[in-house]
């Protein structure tokens, strides 16, 4: 995989190479745009607080596929890929060596946070756990309820957190504030060089309208020249129809990129089953994995996924397919897809049938303008 | 003058024996208005147009002997590419009205333009443009440069601009002859403002003429055959031509063929943003003028079939949408095209671009760069490209492009208090690619370091402005 994790130091700006400079007992808020750097910076600060004298932390992510990414870029750093661990893994953990582990099966993911974190807070009120860490990091923050934060930092002696409101995928309450609460410092990232201006463009124009959006254009020192980037859209296409139309592009793709990840994206679990079943049949099955799923093969070149699953990836070219169906997704959809497109670093292809909701058109008319509109065509004519 | 009017003309000229001062030996020719004679005075010798004296019953004698003297103003003006007057005036013999000029016993442009050899072109069409500046400079407009009124010598090295009965002084709008249309039958070569007489009587108005002139004489040299040719019969499809038609020109040279096409847009104002006289001698001295021929002719290809495309009805909402959706669309292009510029360069810190789509025909990219200590850059650099648009040239539109750069402690953008100066005019893909835009950045960038050098610093809160080159460049 090249290009995901900074092999050295002079590959590093300033304002990412600052943050290494910061008293390691600082507890800071990481917050930057997709692509500023701040999961690989969460993780040289965490292998800097090992190396130094807070051995017993841990880098806490939200599901398993974002722990086999980020354990990736921990082994080029030598850092133990045991630290690495889910954020049910984590408050299971301190269930458990208080004899006070819950059994959440047959819950709904909501609910079983829910009653873990109940069960936590009610050990914390009781004295029953103290600081057993030393350093937790928390990778995309911004999804945990101000609930969790408030009873992590009360675990450990220095919380670090990397978060983007805009990329909030579980509908849980807004712990910005919490996080804010809970840090010392806030530290700003502004540059980021991950999405190609034309994928900015469509990012951006989900959130048209927003006056809170930070444009991502406006601060992209993306790499144009050796990457051009470009949007692509195929509509009116059935669900196989797409995955055949994904698998010619990922034929050419895996020629043009050959050093990179693919990614093919789905709002919904049950299309992803369709297009992994198309992309089998075209031929494809030795270079596919479905990524959140327990028979994940990292060494694969192409990971299929949720939207809500690949958050914290990152793929050369990214196919968002089944769009049809973004709008089940309700009240998170915005930034699920704009997390979604923000995966894509180069090429992003958009498929779907029939419609897409009106803010996502209105956003990918940068790719494809509007043409000439006669009178003939408002009547739906030729 | 019909044909047996122009030989008893020519018969009572020879039976006459003499005009003026000068010595009737011979007949060279007839045009519609005038017979041409071969006269001699002394040892020298000369062609004698007279006029017929219909022409002058039509438009009054004053008329004609005002036409005379302006010619006459110009005798003792040498250019070589201009013909010579000798002399003019009326007889006080014959009572004809006539002005001898140099004889140049040659073949029109117009007669040998199926065997111009493509690699003399541009020295015919300099020399051409030459002569009409060098009458521009004395405050005359010729009206009527065409291929007909062009001498060229057998071996193509000399060509000479002649026919100066419709000089016009520059700015006379008292001028008799306002409404007179002698060269009608030249409305092939007239520029549509020119045969609508919607022409500004200016200096700028007249050279707008003079290039579009100019550029059709290079698409006949280039092309081989006459200005809308296609378009001859009857007369108002020639008419229809020249207000809409856009010329296709296209050719192994690939510089005049995109200098004639600049030369023939339709709007005079557009012309001048494209063309100035430099265009006519300049040669392209370095490879990138050679990409940038490259590009021209792909362009110029792409733009002939895009003629073949039926033309849309479109209504003015529309067209304001169009010009808006263009705008937008070179707006996302040329931040893109900057962002790949600054990987290319290598040299600039970190930045931050901002495009404001305020007014209604433009919009503005500022891109504030970073301090960086590394670099040895203590302060932001702005650089701030504002692009507007000119005219929608048949859907293919023109655009015009100015920046500014400038020194400042605080990272602000308010390009409103930096005006900005043009650097470029043409298409969009043009402006893309034009290394003009790429030295606005470079410019910019060796100013900033100057600054430094210089040990000048900035008062807080105040701003330093940089002074980058912007010379013309124009592509279409």
């Amino acid at each position: 995989m090249s290009n995901t994790w900074w092999k050295d130091a002079n590959e590093l700006v300033k304002e990412q190479a600052d943050l290494l400079d910061i008293p390691t007992d600082r507890s800071l808020l990481i917050q930057g745009p997709p692509g500023s750097g701040k999961t690989n910076l969460l993780l040289l600060r965490a292998n800097q607080l090992y190396l130094g004298d807070k051995p017993n932390l841990h880098v806490v992510v939200f599901g398993g596929l974002l722990k086999r990414f980020i354990q990736i870029g921990g082994a080029q750093y030598k850092f133990p890929p045991e630290k690495i661990v889910t954020d049910t893994r984590l408050f299971s953990g301190v269930l458990q060596a208080e004899h006070a582990d819950i059994n959440t099966k047959g819950m709904s993911i909501t609910d079983a946070r829910d009653a873990r974190i109940t069960r936590i807070e009610q050990l914390l009120k009781a004295g029953k756990i103290g600081k057993p860490f030393e350093a937790l990091l928390l990778d995309e923050a911004q999804d945990y309820s101000p609930r969790e934060i408030r009873a992590l930092r009360q675990m450990t002696g220095v919380l670090i957190a990397t978060a983007d409101p805009r990329q909030r995928i579980y509908d849980v309450d807004d712990c910005n504030e919490a996080l804010a609460a809970c840090t010392d410092q806030v530290y700003p990232l502004k540059y980021h060089f991950r999405n190609g201006t034309e994928i900015c463009r469509v990012a951006d124009g989900i959130f048209k309208g927003d006056l809170s959006h930070i444009s991502l254009i406006k601060h992209s020192n993306y790499n144009e020249k050796d990457y051009p980037s470009k949007v692509t859209l195929k509509k009116s296409l059935s669900l196989s129809e797409q995955a055949t139309a994904i698998a010619t592009q990922v034929t050419d793709q895996r020629f043009a990129y050959p050093n990179d990840l693919i990614g093919v994206l789905c709002p919904l679990n049950e299309d992803l089953d369709a297009i992994q079943a198309g992309l089998h049949a075209a031929g494809l099955g030795d270079f596919i994995t479905r990524a959140n799923s327990e028979y994940f093969d990292p060494s694969k070149p192409v990971w299929l996924s949720t939207l809500a699953a690949a958050k914290g990836l990152e793929f050369r070219a990214v196919h968002i397919a089944g769009l049809d169906n973004l709008h089940k997704t309700r009240g998170v959809q915005k930034r699920l897809i704009y997390t979604g497109i923000t995966r894509a670093k180069t090429a992003l292809t958009l498929y779907w049938d029939r419609s897409i909701p009106g803010y996502l058109e209105s956003a990918i008319r940068v790719a494809e303008p509007a043409k000439a509109v006669t009178t003939n065509n408002i009547f739906g004519k030729a | 003058m019909d044909a047996a009017q122009a030989e008893i003309l020519k018969n009572d000229l020879l039976a006459k024996g003499s005009i003026g001062d000068w010595k009737i030996e011979d007949f060279y020719g007839n045009g519609k208005s005038a017979v041409v004679m071969k006269a001699s005075l002394g040892d020298q010798t000369a062609a004698v147009k007279v006029f017929h004296p219909e022409l002058i019953e039509r438009y009054g004698k004053d008329v004609q002997l005002e036409r005379i003297l302006r010619e006459k103003s110009l005798i003792g003006a040498e250019h070589p590419n201009l013909v010579r007057i000798y002399d003019g005036g009326e007889c006080p013999v014959t009572g004809y009205l006539f002005v001898v000029m140099e004889a140049l016993p040659y073949d029109s442009l117009h007669q040998q333009v199926a065997s111009i050899p493509l690699a003399t072109v541009p020295q015919i069409i300099a020399q051409v443009a030459s002569a009409a500046r060098f009458l521009e400079d004395r405050n005359l407009a010729h009206r009527d440069i065409k291929p007909e009124n062009i001498a060229i010598t057998p071996d193509f090295s000399r060509a000479i601009l002649l026919d100066l009965g419709v000089l016009r002084p520059i700015g006379a709008s008292e001028l008799t002859d306002v409404d007179q249309r002698p060269f009608i039958g030249t409305l092939r070569y007239s520029s549509p403002e020119f045969l609508m007489r919607e022409e500004q009587d200016t200096l700028e108005g007249w050279r707008a003429i003079s290039f579009y002139q100019l550029g059709a004489v290079l698409h006949d040299m280039l092309m081989r055959v006459p200005l809308f040719h296609n378009f001859t019969e009857p007369f108002t499809k020639l008419v229809e031509a020249v207000k809409s038609e856009t010329p296709q020109v296209h050719s192994e040279d690939t510089r005049s063929a995109a200098l004639a096409s600049r030369c023939l847009v339709k709007n005079p104002n557009t012309r001048l943003e494209l063309v100035n006289w430099a265009d006519f001698t300049e040669m392209p001295t370095d490879t990138e003028g050679n990409l940038i021929a490259a590009r021209e002719r792909i362009r110029m290809r792409q733009k002939l079939a895009q003629a073949i495309l039926p033309a849309s009805q479109s209504h003015s909402n529309e067209e304001q949408r169009s010009q808006r959706h263009a705008l937008d669309d070179l707006c996302n292009r040329l931040e893109t095209r900057l962002a790949a510029l600054m990987n290319e360069l290598g040299c600039f810190p970190l930045r931050t671009t901002k495009s404001e789509k305020d007014s209604s025909d433009g919009f503005r990219t500022t891109i504030c760069f970073e301090k960086d200590a590394s670099l040895d850059l203590s302060l932001h650099l702005i650089v701030s490209v504002e692009v507007n648009f000119i005219d929608p040239n048949g859907g293919l539109p023109i655009f015009r492009a100015s920046s500014t750069a400038w020194l400042s402690g605080e990272a602000e953008f308010k390009p409103d208090e930096h005006p900005t100066i043009p650097f470029f005019s043409g298409e969009a893909q043009a402006l893309l690619d034009s290394p003009n835009l790429e030295r606005q950045f470079i410019d910019a960038l060796e100013q900033a370091y100057a600054f430094n050098d210089s040990g000048k610093n900035l008062q807080s809160g105040g701003w330093f402005e940089l002074n980058i080159r912007h010379e013309g460049e124009s592509h279409v």
